[in-house]
């Protein structure tokens, strides 16, 4: 009479996985985690100054908010914006209480530099060249062009996970593009 | 989007980690996910929210409104069942033929002489 039928998870909506957990599903999180972990793992590397084992540790913390507190999610927005909004907040704090402690990270912290443990093979120089021109820049700076060009996030999602307006996050994402340019080109030079 | 924005673009979305995920991490989510699982109130299978759904004041108009349909319905239905309204009429023609037993006449009756 009841013929409940398993849902193919790989099918669902990020949005449908979050009711599923509110709901108590681990099948469900356990498809979230498979779809974010990674995405979310690189966004906290590149963040953290490619530090291994801080992103892992605030990989972990991510999801155990997403695990405690599910029903803070706004069924009506896209999961994607909500997850990198608890992310930056996560990085933000870190950079706060950096600045507060007076660390940097390339004097105090041996394993934040940008060629941590990589050879220049697992590396391409560009991509590099990339990040070392961003470490120079603050956490809103580092998120909006990430957002942008490695998630492809548009000006509305990354607007809405920086809780800024529209216009000063473009005027970012322009002076972080002109920066990396101009650093580009020395390079070439 | 111009050629330099493109290029950053392909560059970052080509980037690739040399390490993923530690498993560990994982493995203490789910055993978390599990834990809070078990104290779902969908898992413990409770019917009282959804009775005190029910008695909530939400939507209270609509729950009104389908109450006093039931009641009107189970009226309505009580008065059609009603011996005393029920009205008896003749639906069909009886037609009665009687036989006159006293002019009987024996034709064909045997005669006794």
């Amino acid at each position: 009479m009841f013929n409940f039928k398993q849902p193919n998870y790989s099918k669902l909506t990020d949005e449908k996985l979050v009711r599923s957990i509110i709901n108590g599903d681990t099948k469900a999180f356990n498809e979230l985690y498979l779809r974010y972990s990674e995405r979310m793992l690189y966004y906290f590397y590149r963040m953290l100054g490619n530090d291994r084992a801080l992103a892992q540790d605030f990989l972990q913390d991510l999801f155990f908010k997403i695990i405690d507190k599910p029903h803070l999610f706004d069924t009506d927005r896209k999961f994607s914006t909500w997850i990198f909004s608890i992310a930056y907040n996560q990085c933000k704090n870190e950079y706060r209480s950096r600045n507060i402690r007076g660390v940097t990270e390339k004097i105090d912290n041996p394993d934040c530099f940008p060629q941590d443990e990589l050879s220049e093979d697992e590396m391409p120089c560009q991509v590099e060249d990339i990040f070392e021109c961003l470490n120079e820049f603050d956490e809103i700076h580092r998120t909006a062009f990430l957002l942008k060009y490695r998630e492809g996030l548009s000006i509305d999602e990354i607007s809405a996970i920086l809780d800024l307006p529209k216009g000063t996050v473009k005027s970012r994402l322009f002076y972080t593009r002109k920066r990396i340019r101009e650093k580009v080109q020395t390079i070439e030079r | 989007m111009d050629n330099f924005e493109k290029h950053i673009s392909s560059q970052l979305q080509n980037d690739k980690l040399p390490f993923s995920a530690n498993p560990a991490i994982h493995s203490r989510l789910m055993y978390l996910m599990q834990l809070k699982s078990a104290n779902s109130s969908v898992r413990k299978n409770q019917i009282l929210p959804s009775v005190g759904s029910l008695f909530a004041t939400k939507f209270v108009a609509w729950k009104v409104g389908i109450a006093a349909l039931f009641i009107i319905g189970f009226m309505g239905y009580k008065q059609m069942n009603n011996p005393a309204a029920i009205i008896h009429i003749a639906d069909t023609a009886q037609i009665v033929r009687t036989i006159d037993t006293t002019n009987f006449i024996l034709d064909d009756s045997v005669s006794f002489h």
